[in-house]
């Protein structure tokens, strides 16, 4: 199976690009399988969430094949294309900011306000 | 570059619903609180997956408005919760939980949660299930620690707890957003890093659950209690992957009550030879272990599991099913949490059997904590469930919940009192208690590898059924796995965001470490209670009605015993 995941280029994370791969068949499995794999065999810099595993979080979603899912319980299949589901609150490649703190972090001296 | 080190009065590890209990907690006494969680705020933890219940007492939940009056107490629920769990919980956790949880779905109510009806599961003697919504409880929390202050960190991995004249003084950890690690000083440190269920390789439970807090709680010099005790869920789905660890057969099953049937490979209704009058219908444990027994004895499926089948059942009863199990919680289109199963459901009416077997599901034992929820180290406290001690060795439904509002509270109150009352530690003390900057060497390209032995071991030592051979060889194979995770964890590189290889490297370190815990007291309890269940010790033996505590010296694990708390 190959799968295509559009990401930021890990030497220059301001551009996105689409990075194609093959995936071995594992049977009916999840985009979050999927890229659980990818990050283990492939490249560990592949960001992507992963907690409940059973679509009660939401905070795996992402965009496959261009409609808006939550990868853990959407089966994974020849073809697809991943991306973050939107940029502005784009965390890291499919990771997007859902946290319900968003507006009560805390930051480290060194960070920008 | 970063920066001096920030101090804050209370560091909460965690941001299920005992962070967000305590953090609200300890900000209300005034206290500048800072939540730093591996996964985002509200959306991470046990506490996402609920669609279940909080367990309250007949009469307070008559008192609350939610039902008419039916003969319970607090007195009575506090019996079940002792014999549930064998009468080896800590007589002072389990009064409180069960004392003062009904303020706290009361302050939750008035908050806006909505109780979806009232739940009698087994182990109960009256109907004492609040049934919630854990995604609901949550952004009631979140909002309310907001309002009091609380300051959080999204995806922060801690882990170390600073200790410094037997205090905990601060925590450090990996910010997997921005890739660095930081060093946070603090009054005082809870843990409410919820279970570790992810040490087993099938297991119900959210995937960063690996036991970073029995890890972080050893390391810092706190006690574990009773950590043999893990409770399973029967009656998972074994495959395939995309529904791997799913309990829907069990709650279309005998939890809901149609009278599905368990055969073994050669369709014998087993459950015959293990509760000839129950059946399928038998205790959760009971189920679990006769589906065990078969597959260890040669009788299983091609999955490690046995079969489910309705096929002696019409094909029509099951739709009929939605109807009466309550309809928020399973839809007449078979969609059930965030999965489909239409065609699943389909199947099962063909006459398909499904393949399943016990899930890794909670963990009753823990952080050994005092009823101020404090641990062994002054300044350190844990709540919700990675503390041990209060469900003995069982825990009943909805007693979790019960639990994580209860011990929240409490930790947040005494962690706010000892930050408010003791010296602030310097940041120069602290820059030097900070763990050295790792190497920049050293490749840990397998560290989800050891993550998967630890778990497999565990499979093989720590299921629902226990031998000493197989708890021998467990307690054998996990050192060397403890050692090759500590020492890939010494040359970790921390050098960009969201580095899955630093992540699985600590998770390995956390899972080895909880399950090396987890066997040494296994070995050391010679007989069956609860969720500890000895093929060569069948039988409860009150010689063994204590307490086991594990310490850490040296790297080395310590067991001893300890008389329950009365
Ligand atoms: C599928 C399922 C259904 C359940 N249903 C019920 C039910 O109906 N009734 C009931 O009473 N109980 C139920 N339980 C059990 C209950 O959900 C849990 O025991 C409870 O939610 C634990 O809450 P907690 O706040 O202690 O931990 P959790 O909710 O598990 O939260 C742990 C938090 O700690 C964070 N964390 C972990 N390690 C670190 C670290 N190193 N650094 C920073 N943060 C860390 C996690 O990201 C998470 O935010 C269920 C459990 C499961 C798995
Ligand atoms: S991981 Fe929680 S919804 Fe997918």
């Amino acid at each position: 199976m190959r799968i295509t995941l559009v990401r930021n280029d890990p030497q220059d994370p301001a551009t996105t690009r689409r990075y194609d791969y093959e995936l071995p068949d594992v049977g009916l499995s999840s985009i979050s399988s999927a890229l659980q794999l990818l990050s283990r065999t492939k490249d560990s810099t592949i960001g992507y969430y992963l907690s409940c595993r059973r679509g009660m979080c939401a905070c795996c979603v992402v965009r496959a094949n261009g409609a808006i899912c939550t990868a853990c319980v959407t089966p994974v299949v020849d073809g697809m294309v991943i991306e973050p589901i939107r940029q502005d609150i784009q965390v890291c490649d499919t990771v997007v900011d859902l946290s319900m703190a968003k507006d009560h972090q805390f930051a480290f001296e060194d960070e920008a306000p | 570059m970063a920066g001096s080190i920030p101090r804050v009065d209370v560091v909460v590890i965690g941001s299920g619903a005992a962070g967000l209990v305590a953090a609200q907690e300890a900000a209300a006494h005034g206290c500048s609180v800072l939540v730093l969680s591996k996964g985002q705020i509200g959306r991470s933890g046990a506490t996402a997956t609920i669609t279940g219940d909080i367990s309250v007492d007949g009469a307070t939940i008559h008192d609350l408005g939610l039902s008419r009056k039916s003969g319970d107490s607090q007195d009575r629920f506090y019996e079940d919760t002792l014999k549930g769990g064998g009468y080896l919980n800590d007589r002072r956790l389990a009064q409180a939980m069960v004392s003062n949880v009904g303020s706290e779905v009361s302050s939750l109510m008035a908050a806006g949660l909505k109780v979806v009806g009232i739940g009698h599961a087994p182990g109960h003697r009256f109907p004492r299930g609040v049934l919630v919504s854990g995604m609901q409880m949550l952004q009631l929390l979140s909002k309310k620690a907001s309002a009091a202050g609380v300051k959080y960190r999204d995806e922060f991995y801690v882990t170390d707890i600073l200790r410094e004249n037997g205090c905990a003084v601060g925590v450090s950890g990996y910010d997997m957003r921005s890739g660095v690690r930081r060093t946070i000083a603090a009054g005082a440190v809870i843990i409410a890093a919820g279970g570790g269920g992810m040490v087993h390789p099938f297991r119900t439970v959210p995937e960063e659950l690996v036991g970073d807090g029995y890890a972080l709680a050893l390391q810092a010099g706190a006690a574990l209690i009773d950590m043999e005790m893990i409770q399973f869920l029967p009656c998972c789905l074994v495959n395939p992957p995309l529904w791997r660890g799913i309990q829907f057969p069990w709650i279309i099953g005998p939890q809901s009550g149609t009278r599905a049937w368990l055969l073994n490979k050669y369709g014998e209704r087993f459950m015959a030879r293990y509760d000839a009058e129950r059946m399928e219908m038998s205790t959760r444990d009971i189920v679990s272990r006769a589906c065990v027994r078969e597959v260890q004895e040669g009788r299983g499926g091609p999955g490690g599991g046995v079969f489910m089948s309705w096929a002696h059942l019409p094909q029509d009863i099951l739709d009929f099913l939605p109807q009466w199990y309550g309809k928020p919680l399973l839809r007449g289109n078979w969609h059930w949490e965030g999965f489909d199963f239409k065609d699943l459901v389909a199947r099962i009416k063909q006459g398909y059997a499904v393949e399943v077997a016990p899930a890794a599901h909670f963990m009753m034992g823990g952080v050994h904590i005092d009823e101020r929820c404090e641990t062994a180290l002054h300044g350190l406290f844990a709540c919700g469930e990675v503390a041990g001690g209060v469900h003995g060795a069982n825990r009943l439904s909805g007693n979790a919940c019960t639990q994580f509002l209860v011990q929240g509270r409490v930790a947040g109150r005494a962690a706010a009192e000892v930050a408010k009352a003791e010296p602030v530690v310097g940041p120069q003390t602290l820059r030097d208690l900070a763990a050295p900057e790792p190497k920049k060497s050293g490749s840990n390209a397998d560290a989800y590898v050891l993550l998967e032995k630890a778990q497999s071991i565990a499979n093989a030592g720590l299921n629902v059924v226990r031998s000493s051979d197989d708890l021998n060889a467990a307690r054998d194979a996990i050192r060397s796995v403890v050692e090759e995770a500590q020492n890939s964890c010494a040359n970790l590189v921390f050098d960009s965001s969201y580095n899955r290889r630093v992540i699985d490297t600590l998770e390995a370190r956390s899972a080895a470490m909880t399950v090396e815990a987890m066997v040494l007291s296994a070995i050391e309890r010679q007989e069956s209670r609860g969720a500890h269940y000895r093929d060569d010790f069948p039988e409860p033996d009150d010689r063994y009605l204590r307490h086991g505590i594990i310490t850490m010296q040296r790297g080395v694990l310590n067991y001893s015993t300890m008389a329950i708390n009365g």
